[in-house]
């Protein structure tokens, strides 16, 4: 729940992650071609925070969880889960492991084995690592299913008794049961009714108070990353474009391709929603196969087209790069992070985020400060 | 079939007389014979105006997308439809079924949530655009490819000259709802019904979407009635907002008054529970429990076992729509729930001109230094 | 609205979730067609007689020459066969080793057809390409050749004839389940079951396999019927059980030896054709049980 660097080690490092996937099972196959739906991303996650995961559908976010939990080998690169390096250790070390680190899926109709009670389902983990006898793993399982809000009548039937939000709480008891470090969720509620939604956020946010968890958070929706994590990856493409601490992110964006996320986000609010310009981003997202080179944003960044299209962008790959002086306000893969922040396009878009605050009073409870544009 | 009150452009009528309304719904339930009888429309009763733009919001269960499509009868054929639907002075209730495709897709034209799941993955985009041209004008197959390809760029397909002879698939998510939008509304609707057209979409990609349909509604006087279950969606486009839970409609206002001053506590739920983009919170509000089993039937308000405003009546009666007083009068007469009822004789519906409305015994008051109008 | 009512009872009456997995797998059970119905009957009076042969029937070996190739009579009512054998307790006797028969080649070819397609599409890759191979030699072969050339080599007994039937049965069944096994392990519950850190057997037979196994249950039902078949269709051959076991398949064989006693060809040919044709008819029951259980 900290900002800025903990003094502690970081749970997981994750090491220049590369996952590529063969492509071209055509029938000319010339060349071994790859989709490279993770191609170079690095982030640590210290104990007790939430990181989010952001970005649009084939950014490569569910691979990188996906490979965090070691459910598909990464290409190349390391994962370091509490200084183990997973891809390093045997298999036996590495069972042990995953007791420490589980998933919460996104769908909780698909992440549940029909054919099983819920008290199989959230034994599982128990059975699997041999974890106390049938008496206690059934003790076990009542505490849990009460941890996450459901009735202990519920251990006796199907999954296909529950509505989406329950059954995700099962989901989320069966994450729980090996009392693990870290969780990944990959959009945990994103397919829930939106009356269901703040339930499951705060059920996440109440465990990771209560037991100490570490959350790696993947969602596409912006106002719920804003709403529960600590510090965000935007991902674009299969990389991270911009790593930031939340409010810094929200407040001071310093890439354009955030920008234009934050710029096309809904907002509730008619006067703001009426008044904003969006960044529109031409084209579609180029093809993971054969992604542009120097940054791989360039093809669509209206910052380039702005700047009369430097050449820079097109040749060089910018680096995550700390923006400040603290070291504390995170960092952005632009080559321009001044000229983002003193574009209109930013002021726009900030103003119509703020300006929403102003509607709704009725609806909200706590008061936005103004955003500061300045570094 | 063709009807004399028919407007061919579907305009808004300019003429002094109070012009009826394009669309009007009257007591429109629709049953799912399915393992029990699930009844996910219960009586709902609204007008749009010509023109307008109209968003219709609730979550899933809601009975929005049933509601919806029962209007043109595109409901399984297990589901049973009670209720007029009056479309331009045409009871669509009473079409034939063969009547009654001819109104779809050229007097109402719907864009589904999923643009692949409408569009045949077999036949190229320029194929289906042409035969979408000469189903509904006959003219000729060279005439109806140049409409075909005028309409795809008029929907903002980059290079659409070449790009319309490829396959559904070679197409982004949002080009193909492009494509999907182009053929529902080339035989120039009146009513456009669009049920979640942006859900399956990325952030960027919706925010363009929802601009398409804006312009392309509001260049020919389309009726747009937006289905979604997020509220930041309609925020943007729509002038009156529809909230639905349980099969009914709950709220029904100016989509400004649903965002600063909602009447029905669900609303106010929904407002207070749903992380925002502009703020963080100490934390969300949550709206416990669930939503009814529609299959059950329900007495009093299908949201007072979750509601924290819950008063006697709401268990015993179902509270119809009943007219909110304006802030204005509720400062200047001092606050007074029992206003609500007072004022209203007879059956209140969601219209053009209609007040805000709220299906609710015990309304939360209008907030302090709210813009009043 | 009225057009649509037999329809809407038809619709409300083909889901039934409310009342639970137990309820409703009971309730789908429930015949719904006169033919399911008749195919119930059928099996229900066939199996009953043919459990309660000993007391329905005198010995199938007994031996009467006095009466050999009599028709239908008070004393034997099917007529008797050239030795003066009972008909009647010929063919209840002979169903239970057609019945055997027919359960013995399931449970083989589907315990082997099962583990050998489960493993295949789990692990998939080379081990897959390879195994499935050996399943399309063992296909390429008509299966009633290579259970003719199998129980040609081994010799007729009973157990041979369910070795060689099983033996050109299960590639089937292997290919089936291998099917299902690779829809099924992409699913998200396998992958979360797999995050747990369950390894593959575990997760192969207790998370993949269950939930693979629906559409064998509606083969299997049916396949009983044409195990039954292939029994008989060998014993008739000359290469399946052997004389003087009763068997409906050697009963044939045998009567085409006096074409003019009509009654030595009708009754195990009748009783051949009612028991295949009731399975058939009663296994949609099974099919819609499958397919309409609540909880995917």
């Amino acid at each position: 729940m900290s900002e800025g660097p903990a003094a502690a080690p970081p749970l997981l490092e994750v090491e220049d992650l590369r996952v590529w996937f063969p492509a071209g099972r055509g029938p000319a196959v010339k060349r071994r071609r790859f989709i490279k739906a993770v191609d170079g991303v690095s982030f640590t996650v210290h104990r007790g925070e939430t990181l989010g995961l952001v970005g649009e559908s084939g950014c490569g976010k569910t691979t990188t969880a996906r490979a965090v939990l070691k459910l598909l080998d990464p290409t190349e690169g390391r994962i370091l889960f509490d200084g183990v390096d997973l891809s390093a250790i045997p298999r036996r070390e590495l069972r042990r492991m995953r007791r420490r680190m589980q998933p919460i899926f996104q769908d909780p109709f698909a992440s549940l084995n029909p054919k099983r009670t819920v008290e199989a389902v959230v034994a599982e983990p128990l059975v699997i690592h041999r974890q106390g006898s049938a008496a206690e793993r059934r003790a076990r399982v009542s505490e849990l299913l009460a941890t996450v809000g459901l009735p202990p009548d519920a251990a006796t039937r199907y999954p296909h008794a529950f509505s989406g939000g329950q059954r995700q709480r099962i989901a989320i008891a069966r994450a729980m049961a090996l009392r693990p470090d870290l969780i990944v969720a990959d959009e945990p509620v994103s397919a829930l009714d939106v009356s269901i939604r703040a339930q499951i956020l705060n059920l996440l946010g109440d465990l990771q108070e209560e037991f100490g968890l570490t959350y790696v958070i993947i969602a596409h929706d912006l106002a719920l990353v804003r709403q529960v994590t600590d510090r965000v990856a935007v991902m674009y493409l299969g990389g991270i474009v911009e790593l930031r601490p939340t409010e810094e992110l929200y407040r001071r964006p310093r890439h354009p391709y955030t920008v234009a996320l934050l710029s096309s986000a809904p907002i509730p609010d008619t006067a703001a929603e009426q008044a904003r310009r969006r960044i529109v981003l031409e084209g579609d997202v180029p093809s993971p196969a054969d992604p542009p080179s120097g940054c791989r944003f360039h093809t669509r960044c209206w910052l380039r087209q702005k700047l009369g299209n430097p050449e820079v962008c097109a040749t060089d790959p910018p680096p995550l790069t700390p923006i400040g002086e603290s070291g504390t306000a995170g960092a952005a893969a632009c080559h321009f992070p001044h000229e983002v922040a003193g574009s209109s396009e930013l002021q726009e878009t900030l103003q119509a985020l703020t300006g929403a605050s102003g509607g709704a009073k009725g609806c909200r409870e706590v008061p936005v400060e103004e955003p500061e544009i300045s570094d | 079939m063709k009807s004399p009150a028919a407007d061919p452009a579907g305009a808004a009528d300019t003429s002094g007389a109070p012009a009826a309304p394009l669309l009007s719904v009257r007591d429109l339930s629709v049953t799912f014979h399915a393992h029990a009888e699930v009844r996910a429309v219960n009586g709902i009763s609204y007008d749009l105006g010509a023109g307008e733009h109209v968003g219709l919001v609730g979550e899933s269960g809601s009975g929005k997308s049933a509601g919806a499509l029962a209007l043109v009868r595109l409901v399984p054929d297990y589901a049973e439809i009670e209720g007029q639907v009056m479309l331009d002075g045409v009871d669509l209730a009473r079409l034939t079924e063969r009547e009654l495709r001819d109104v779809r897709g050229r007097r109402v034209g719907i864009v589904y949530q999923d643009p692949f799941s409408s569009l045949n993955p077999v036949l190229t985009i320029e194929k289906q655009l042409t035969e979408v041209v000469r189903r509904h004008s006959r003219v000729r197959a060279g005439k109806a490819r140049a409409e075909a390809a005028r309409l795809l760029e008029s929907v903002g397909v980059p290079n659409a000259a070449e790009r319309i002879s490829d396959y559904p698939h070679q197409y982004s998510g949002g080009m193909r709802q492009r494509a999907v939008i182009a053929m529902a509304v080339s035989p120039r609707p009146a009513l456009l019904i669009a049920d979640e057209p942006t859900t399956a979409l990325d952030v960027t990609v919706q925010a363009q979407i929802l601009e398409l349909l804006q312009d392309l509604t509001s260049e020919h006087g389309t009726t747009m009635l937006l289905i979604t279950h997020d509220l930041a969606v309609v925020a943007g486009i729509t002038r009156r907002v529809m909230v639905m839970y349980a099969g009914r409609i709950v709220e029904a206002s100016s989509t400004e008054d649903v965002f600063t001053r909602p009447a029905h506590p669900y609303t106010v739920a929904l407002h207070r529970s749903l992380p925002r983009i502009d703020e963080r919170r100490e934390r969300l509000m949550t709206i416990e429990g669930q939503p009814p089993d529609p299959s059950r039937p329900i007495a009093g308000c299908p949201f007072a076992p979750r509601c924290s405003a819950r008063i006697d009546r709401c268990t015993m009666e179902d509270p119809p729509l009943m007219t909110v007083p304006t802030a204005r009068r509720a400062a200047a007469e001092g606050w007074d729930r029992r206003m609500i009822r007072e004022q209203d004789g007879g059956a209140l519906f969601p219209g053009p001109a209609a007040p805000q409305l709220t299906a609710c015994w015990n309304p939360p008051p209008p907030a302090e230094g709210s813009p009043d109008e | 609205m009225t057009r649509r009512t037999k329809r809407l009872e038809e619709a409300a009456s083909r889901r039934n979730e409310e009342s639970g997995r137990m309820g409703a797998a009971i309730a789908n059970l429930r015949p719904r067609t006169f033919l399911e119905a008749y195919g119930v009957v059928v099996i229900v009076v066939m199996v009953a007689a043919i459990a309660a042969a000993p007391l329905l029937a005198s010995d199938p070996l007994e031996q009467d020459l006095s009466v050999a190739l009599t028709g239908p009579s008070a004393d034997h009512w099917m007529g008797t066969d050239n030795l003066g054998r009972d008909i009647w307790s010929r063919i209840l006797n002979g169903g239970r080793v057609s019945l055997v028969i027919g359960l013995f080649v399931l449970i083989a070819a589907g315990t082997v057809g099962v583990v050998y397609g489960a493993i295949s599409g789990y692990l998939g890759g080379i081990v897959d390409a390879v195994m499935m191979r050996v399943v399309d030699i063992f296909l390429s072969f008509p299966a009633i050749m290579l259970a003719l050339l199998i129980s040609a080599a081994l010799g007729p007994t009973i157990r041979n004839v369910i070795l060689a039937i099983a033996a050109a049965w299960w590639p089937v069944y292997a290919r089936l389940i291998r099917g299902q096994v690779i829809v099924v392990k992409e699913r998200e519950y396998v992958t979360a079951s797999r995050a747990l850190g369950a390894g593959p057997m575990r997760n192969l037979f207790q998370t993949v396999l269950p939930n693979s196994l629906g559409v064998m249950k509606t083969i299997f039902v049916l396949d009983i019927g044409y195990a039954i078949l292939a029994g008989s269709t060998l014993s008739f051959l000359g290469l399946g059980v052997s004389l003087p076991t009763p068997e409906w398949g050697v009963m044939i064989r045998e009567a085409l030896q006096f074409p003019n006693s009509w009654w030595l060809i009708l009754s195990p040919g009748l009783a051949l054709m009612l028991f295949v044709s009731a399975i058939n008819f009663a296994g949609g029951i099974v099919t819609r049980s499958v397919h309409e259980i609540p909880g995917r």
